[in-house]
């Protein structure tokens, strides 16, 4: 999939429009949601909702990092991550905890999931992706294939407790890869294993083969793998029995 | 468990993913290779899409217009290190830019706590723990803050002053901004000033390179040039030359430069000298032996 061009900043979010309100006045936020009061989780959580609104808005798509682009994350219409999950952070501390249904980090990773589509869809309405960074998008809505970027999403996450749980194994493989790999392997690791570059762009960097590459890339998986293993943050994250009981019933 | 195989299953569905080669199999696996192939694809699955590098915004930042900032517990602020700055630094500046430690500054008990390159550019940053905001950051002297480091370290670019906030709120200092400037239009003398805004560590970063290395590179232009014929180039270029040496020679009053230079029919031994210069085969030993040649002839 590419990347469209930019496209006018329409109304995602109000952090960057003061005259724009993110939630309504009369429904104030409820100052004792159990979650501003663990700020580690709140931060977990946060962290989980970041990626997963970058994975949303770009399925398959490769992210910008270590471009010459200053631009911040800045994907597909025009859409800004960090707003979006400023409204999606906000979506979820308006939740009152008897209204839950599953754990916050579920319940996160779904609405973090469904702001993303919401972005996608406003900021893409009536346009097909451009072929180029910078390009002149048509206003026709189908493309070749009679659909349009935001058709392509999926409306709700299938499992979010699934895909929660996915997410925080990615967050604790990063930890691991910058404490036990070093910069090149590491660098290799994050560029395939998130970036989707490819062997023959990494190569050059380092005056390697596209083989050395990639070899590097599964010898740094595998070590992941097994240090993950034995990672005792990893094994209560992929176990949900034993995250329950870790909780002490606080979902 | 043979890992070769495991390997291979790998390597295919990064063809896979990279070229569209068809998904591998792992029917001939064993059920341990199998579980352990399927466990890497599918963390390879989950962790498309996410940039590893982009360090999230802060949550105070995050919720600052929801008036939940304030209920927030502060974070503990436990000193800046390189850990903390190295992912903005290789966001902003690409893996070949990781910041280390500044040993040579530490050596000279200079304030510079880390040293990055980007391409020839040297950038020391200064971690400032004693500063607590963004505000207290842009009123510091530059001189003071700074000057030492610069006048150690000449080479250095630019100094990043960083301090420890959920934003790594930053100011950057190069070697001009330590020095009295001319105002204008007043034309008087004025103390150092800070030129830059204080922005985010990666903003102030990418900013940075962006006036002091600007990427004037443009795409797809290989294709727009002419091309070019080089016998044409060294024909015309040798027969300019000896032109110009026959018209020098009926301008000297010298008699004996007005005989031998309007005389001079030299097109093509410099044709031929300047096409095996520029097809490389002309050593200095081949050189000397053709202007002994030409000068007993």
């Amino acid at each position: 999939m590419k990347e469209s061009g930019p496209i006018a900043f329409a109304d995602t979010a109000g952090r960057d429009n003061p005259d724009v309100m993110t939630n309504p006045a009369k429904r104030p936020f409820p100052t004792e949601h159990p979650l501003l009061q663990d700020r580690p989780r709140l931060e977990t959580i946060s962290d989980l909702m970041w990626w997963q609104i970058q994975k949303t808005i770009a399925p398959g798509h490769r992210p910008r990092a270590r471009r010459s682009s200053p631009a911040d994350l800045t994907i597909a219409g025009g859409i800004v991550v960090s707003d979006v999950l400023a409204v999606a952070l906000a979506g979820l501390l308006y939740t009152p905890p008897t209204q839950l249904r599953e754990s916050w980090e579920a319940l996160a990773t779904s609405i973090a999931h469904n702001k993303a589509v919401q972005a996608v869809r406003d900021n893409t309405k009536g346009r097909i992706r451009a072929q180029r960074e910078i390009d002149l998008a048509s206003l026709d809505r189908e493309d070749e294939e009679g659909t349009s970027p935001s058709d392509k999403l999926v409306d709700e996450l299938a499992n979010p407790e699934a895909e929660a749980i996915a997410l925080r194994q990615q967050l604790i493989l990063r930890r691991l890869a910058e404490e036990h790999l070093g910069a090149r392997d590491r660098d290799i690791y994050f560029r395939i294993h998130h970036l989707g570059q490819t062997r023959v762009e990494i190569c050059d960097d380092y005056d390697i083969s596209p083989q050395a590459v990639g070899q590097i890339y599964t010898k740094s998986a595998r070590k992941l793998h097994e240090l993950a293993r034995q990672d005792d943050e990893f094994l209560i994250v992929s176990d949900p029995d034993i995250n329950d009981s870790a909780r002490g019933g606080n979902r | 468990m043979t890992s070769d195989s495991v390997d291979e299953v790998i390597q295919a569905y990064l063809d896979h993913l990279e070229e569209g080669a068809p998904e591998p199999s792992l029917d001939h696996l064993t059920p341990d290779e199998r579980d352990l192939a399927q466990d890497l694809i599918d963390s390879l699955k989950a962790g498309r899409g996410i940039d590893p590098y982009r360090s999230r915004p802060s949550l105070h930042s995050l919720l600052a217009e929801t008036g939940l900032a304030s209920l927030l517990e502060d974070e503990v602020d436990t000193g800046l290190t390189l850990d903390a700055i190295r992912a903005d630094v290789i966001s902003a500046l690409g893996a070949a830019s990781v910041p280390v430690v500044d040993s040579a500054a530490e050596d000279e008990g200079v304030r510079s706590n880390a040293l990055s390159r980007y391409g020839s550019l040297r950038i020391r940053f200064q971690y400032r723990d004693d500063i607590t905001s963004a505000a207290e950051l842009a009123l510091v002297d530059p001189r003071e803050a700074v000057g030492a480091v610069h006048g150690r370290f000449p080479e250095t670019a630019a100094t990043v002053l960083v301090i420890g906030d959920p934003e790594f709120s930053s100011l950057a200092i190069d070697q001009y901004d330590i020095e009295e400037f001319i105002g204008s239009p007043d034309g008087q003398l004025h103390p150092p000033r800070i030129t830059r805004p204080v922005l985010p560590l990666f903003d102030t970063l990418r900013r940075l390179v962006d006036e002091l290395a600007p990427n004037l590179a443009v795409d797809e232009t290989v294709g727009d040039q002419e091309p070019i014929e080089l016998a044409d180039i060294i024909e015309t270029t040798c027969r300019d030359v000896c032109e110009t040496i026959v018209a020098e020679g009926n301008r000297s009053r010298t008699e004996a430069k007005k005989v031998e230079w309007t005389g001079f029919e030299g097109d093509a031994f410099l044709t031929d000298m300047a096409a095996a210069a520029a097809a490389n085969g002309l050593t200095e030993a081949q050189l000397r032996d053709r202007i002994t040649a030409a000068v007993a002839a």
